[in-house]
C-alpha cells in the first residue's frame, strides 16, 4: 500500500496546495492589482499632466493667427494711441473682430476671448462679459507676462468655473507690443470626459480651492469594479492639502480612496499650474482595485475557455487517475485476490495460510488470521478439557470434519495393543499412507493408548440374538478375506475371554462391520476401513482404521 | 438791439457763475516722472509653484523689462492742514491683479477697506515686510466683494494673495495717513478742496517713500513736479 498511500498523500497534498494556491493567487492577484492600480494612477497622473501641457501648447499655437490678425493689430494700434480710457468705438470694433476670430477657431473656440492694450486695459471682449471694456487686467500674471512678450497659459477661476487660459502678445510691425489677446476655454465635464479617455476606467475630477469644477465617472467594463466616485475624491480635498507629499511635491502618492474599505480603490491628487494651482486646485484620478471574481469561471468568455488546454488537462487527469488505479490494483486488488484464494484454499485443506505466499496487507491479514485461528483453537481446547480432550494434539480433530469421538472409527496408527498370544496372528493391518497436510485434521492421530476408540459393546451387539439375519454384504475378495480373518481373530479372542460366540455368525459380524465402515467412510471420506481385534478390559473388541 | 445785447450779456454772466460752482478750481496739480525707472523687486514664489505649463518668449520681439506702473504701483499721499482723509478709513482697490494704489498709508488701528474689482477672487493675507508670519490671516475676497482689515502695530506690511503669488501690495502703518491721489497713465494727479497752507506730497513705491514734495497753497493752484529715481529718497520716511 506504499504507493497507494503515497499516491493519496500526493493527491491530498496537490489538493491542499491547489486550494492554497488559489487562495494565495487570489490575494496575490488582488495585491498585485492594487499595486498595479497605484502604478497606473501614477502613470495616469503623469500622462494627464503631459496631455494638459500639450493641450496648452496647442491652444497657444492656434492662437497665433488670432494675435497676428492684421485687422486686430491695426485696431489695437489705434487703441494704444487713444486719448481716453473708455474706447467705446474702438472697443466695439475690436470686440466684433474678436468675435469673428473666435468663431474661426472651430473646436478651440473660447468661452472668452479678449484683447488688452499695453497697459492691461481690456479694449475688446467676446464671450463672457461680451463687449465690456475698460477693466484693467495688466496685473494678472498671464496678462502681464503676455504684455511683456511671453506666450503663456494659465488656469483661472471665473465665477466658480475653471478656464484654461492662453495669452499671446500682439506685435505691430514686428517691433512693438500693442497689447495682448487672452483666450479662455471652460474646464468642464466634457473636457474631463476627454481627459479621462487617456486613463480608461479611471475617475477624473478637476478641483479648485473651494470644490470641484468638473468630473468624469466612467462606467466599468463587464465584470470590472467601478472606479471611486468623484464625491469620494472630493471628500479628500481638505486632507490632501495637509499631506507632506502634496506640500513637497505638489502631488500625492496613490492612496486608498476609503480608509474603511481597502478595496474601494486608489486615488491620486496632483497640483495644477497657474492661479488655480496656486490656490490649491488640481486634478485627481481614481481607479478601482481589480479583484478576482469568485465566479470568474462563469464569466469566462468563449475565447478564454478556448485558450484553456482542455485536452491536455483531461489527459493529465486521466493519466493520474490511471496511475492511481494501477497503484490500487497492484497493492490492493491483486493482493486481495490472492488472499481470497488463500482463504478458499484454507476452507478446503490446511489449517493455516502461508503468509509467505502473500504480500502487502494480505500477508498481514494472513498472519492475523492464523493467530486468530490459533486463539480459537486454544480456547476450544481449554473449553473441551472437561469433555475428555486432554492433549492439544487432539485439538486437530476440532478442525476436522469428523467428531473427535467416533468410537466406531479407530485411529490407524496408534500403538496397537498387544494381540492375544494364542490366537493366530492376524495379518498386520496395512499401514495407512501418510496423511496429506490438508487432511490432517480428519485423522485423529496420536491418540493415547488408553483412549483408543473402540467398538465398545461390539460383543454385546454380536451376542444379541439377531431378529433377522442380515444379508451378507457384497465385498471384494481382499476385503472379504480381511473381514474373515478379523472374524476368526475376533472369535478367538472371545473364546479366550470366555465370551459366548454361538450366535456370532460371520454374516452378522460382516453386517456390523459394513455398518461401521459406511459410517466411517461417510464421516472421514476414507476409501476403506481396516479392522483390528484386541482385548480391552477382558473383552474382545475391534478397532477400525480408515484407509485413504 | 441793445436789449438783446443786455440779455445775452446777462446769460453769459449766469453761465459763468454756474460753471464756477460746479467745477471748482484745482488746488494742487502735480505730475510724476521717471516711474519707468522703478523696477519691481524680485518676488519669491512659493516652493513648487508652477505658474504655467508654458511661458516662453514670443520669438519675434525681445521681452519688455518689467517696470512700475504709474497708475497702480505708486502711492501718492497728500498730507497737510484740513485733510479729512487723515482720520478716515483708507480704501484700496484691486484691479487686474494689482492694488490701486500699490502702497497705502494708514494710521495703526485705522480700517483698510479693500475692494476686489477683479475678475477673479483673491485670497488675501498680510505679512510684515521681510517676514513670513501672517499677521492677517488669509481670507477669500470674491470679485466685487470687500474686506476690511486693521493693522494694530506700526510697520510696513505686505498684502499677498494665496492664489496669485505675483500679487503684492504694501501697507505702511504709521504716521502719514492722508489723501490718496491716483495718478493717471501719464502720471498726472490732482487734489481739490484744499485750504491755504503747506502740504506734503509723498510718493511711495513698494512700501517705501521714493519722493517727497512740499506744496504751498496761497489762494491759487499749486504745481508740483516729482521726479522718481531708482532708489528710495535720501532721508525719506522709510518704514
Amino acid at each position: 500500500m506504499l504507493f497507494s498511500r503515497f499516491w493519496m498523500l500526493i493527491l491530498a497534498a496537490v489538493t491542499g496546495l491547489s486550494i492554497a494556491a488559489m487562495t494565495l493567487a487570489r490575494r496575490t492577484y488582488e495585491h498585485d492589482r492594487g499595486a498595479d492600480a497605484a502604478a497606473m494612477l501614477t502613470s495616469d497622473r503623469k500622462l494627464l499632466d503631459e496631455f494638459l501641457r500639450r493641450d496648452a501648447r496647442s491652444r497657444l499655437d492656434d492662437l497665433a493667427p488670432v494675435s497676428s490678425n492684421a485687422a486686430l493689430v491695426t485696431a489695437l494700434e489705434a487703441a494704444t494711441r487713444r486719448a481716453d480710457d473708455t474706447p467705446a468705438v474702438i472697443g466695439t470694433a475690436i470686440t466684433q473682430r474678436l468675435r469673428e476670430l473666435n468663431q474661426g477657431l472651430g473646436p478651440l473656440r473660447g468661452e472668452v476671448l479678449l484683447a488688452v492694450d499695453p497697459r492691461g486695459v481690456v479694449v475688446g471682449r467676446t464671450g463672457i462679459g461680451e463687449g465690456e471694456v475698460g477693466a484693467h487686467l495688466g496685473g494678472l500674471p498671464l496678462v502681464a507676462s503676455a504684455l511683456a512678450g511671453n506666450v503663456r497659459d494659465d488656469l483661472w477661476e471665473i465665477s466658480g468655473q475653471a478656464y484654461r487660459m492662453a495669452a499671446r502678445p500682439v506685435i505691430s510691425q514686428g517691433r512693438y507690443y500693442v497689447g495682448a489677446i487672452v483666450h479662455g476655454m471652460a474646464l468642464n465635464d466634457a473636457y474631463a470626459s476627454t481627459v479621462a479617455q487617456l486613463a480608461p476606467g479611471a475617475s477624473v475630477i478637476f478641483f479648485g480651492p473651494d470644490g470641484m469644477y468638473a468630473s468624469f465617472h466612467p462606467v466599468p467594463d463587464r465584470g470590472a469594479r467601478r472606479a471611486p466616485a468623484p464625491g469620494v475624491m472630493v471628500e479628500h480635498l481638505r486632507r490632501v492639502r495637509d499631506r507632506e507629499d502634496w506640500k513637497s511635491r505638489g502631488a500625492t502618492e496613490p492612496f486608498a480612496a476609503s480608509e474603511r474599505d481597502a478595496d474601494s480603490g486608489v486615488v491620486v491628487f496632483a497640483n495644477l499650474p497657474g492661479m488655480i494651482g496656486a490656490a490649491g486646485g488640481g486634478v485627481a484620478l481614481a481607479r478601482a482595485v481589480p479583484s478576482m471574481p469568485t465566479d470568474f469561471l462563469l464569466k469566462a468568455s468563449k475565447e478564454d475557455l478556448a485558450r484553456v488546454p482542455g485536452g491536455a488537462l483531461a489527459g493529465l487527469a486521466l493519466a493520474l487517475a490511471a496511475l492511481g488505479w494501477f497503484f490500487v490494483y497492484i497493492e490492493y486488488d491483486a493482493k486481495k485476490k490472492r488472499l481470497v484464494a488463500a482463504f478458499k484454499g484454507l476452507a478446503q485443506e490446511g489449517t493455516h495460510i502461508d503468509p509467505l505466499t502473500l504480500g502487502g496487507f494480505a500477508r498481514d491479514v494472513a498472519v492475523v488470521a492464523n493467530d486468530g485461528i490459533d486463539e480459537v483453537v486454544k480456547r476450544e481446547v481449554q473449553r473441551s478439557a472437561g469433555r475428555g480432550v486432554r492433549n492439544v494434539n487432539e485439538l486437530e480433530s476440532l478442525l476436522s470434519a469428523a467428531p473427535p469421538e467416533p468410537k466406531v472409527s479407530a485411529p490407524s496408527y496408534p500403538p496397537m495393543p498387544a494381540p492375544p498370544a494364542p490366537v493366530a496372528a492376524p495379518p498386520a493391518p496395512r499401514p495407512a499412507p501418510p496423511p496429506p497436510p490438508n487432511v490432517r485434521r480428519a485423522q485423529p492421530a496420536q491418540v493415547d493408548e488408553d483412549e483408543q476408540p473402540t467398538m465398545a459393546g461390539f460383543g454385546q451387539v454380536f451376542n444379541k440374538p439377531p431378529s433377522q439375519p442380515p444379508a451378507a454384504p457384497s465385498l471384494s475378495d481382499e476385503e472379504a478375506q480381511h473381514w474373515r480373518e478379523v472374524y476368526e481373530q475376533f472369535l478367538a479372542r472371545k473364546r479366550e475371554c470366555n465370551e459366548p460366540i454361538e450366535s456370532l455368525t460371520f454374516e452378522k459380524f460382516s453386517s456390523t462391520l459394513q455398518k461401521h465402515k459406511d459410517q466411517l467412510i461417510t464421516k472421514t471420506g476414507c476409501r476403506s476401513v481396516r479392522f483390528q481385534v484386541y482385548v480391552k478390559e477382558g473383552k474382545a473388541t475391534l478397532k477400525a482404521t480408515p484407509v485413504r | 438791439m441793445l436789449r438783446s445785447r443786455l440779455v445775452l450779456s446777462f446769460g453769459i454772466a449766469l453761465s459763468a457763475l454756474a460753471l464756477g460752482r460746479v467745477s471748482p478750481a484745482l488746488d494742487l496739480r502735480g505730475t510724476l516722472a521717471g516711474a519707468d525707472t522703478l523696477s519691481p523687486s524680485p518676488r519669491q514664489d512659493p516652493p513648487r509653484f508652477r505658474p504655467a505649463y508654458w511661458e516662453v518668449p514670443n520669438g519675434v520681439v525681445p521681452l519688455a523689462t518689467p517696470r512700475a506702473n504709474v497708475e497702480f504701483d505708486l502711492g501718492v499721499i497728500l498730507t497737510g492742514p484740513g485733510i479729512a482723509e487723515s482720520t478716515q478709513p483708507v480704501g484700496v482697490r484691486i484691479e487686474g491683479g494689482r492694488c490701486r494704489p500699490g502702497t497705502v498709508v494708514v494710521t495703526p488701528g485705522t480700517t483698510l477697506d479693500i475692494t476686489n474689482a477683479d475678475l477673479v477672487g483673491h485670497d488675501l493675507y498680510a505679512v510684515a515686510r521681510g517676514g513670513a508670519e501672517r499677521v492677517v490671516p488669509a481670507e477669500v475676497v470674491s470679485p466685487r466683494a470687500r474686506r476690511q482689515i486693521q493693522f494694530a502695530a506700526a510697520g510696513v506690511y505686505e498684502l499677498r494673495d494665496a492664489r496669485q503669488p505675483s500679487f503684492r501690495c504694501w501697507v505702511v502703518a504709521g504716521p502719514g495717513q492722508g489723501r490718496v491721489l491716483l495718478p493717471n497713465p501719464a502720471g498726472a494727479f490732482a487734489a481739490t478742496g484744499l485750504s491755504d497752507g503747506d502740504y506734503t506730497v509723498k510718493v511711495y513705491y513698494e512700501g517705501e517713500v521714493r519722493s517727497t514734495q512740499v506744496a504751498e497753497i496761497r489762494g491759487r493752484e499749486a504745481q508740483v513736479q516729482i521726479m522718481l529715481g531708482g532708489a528710495p529718497a535720501a532721508g525719506a520716511n522709510r518704514r
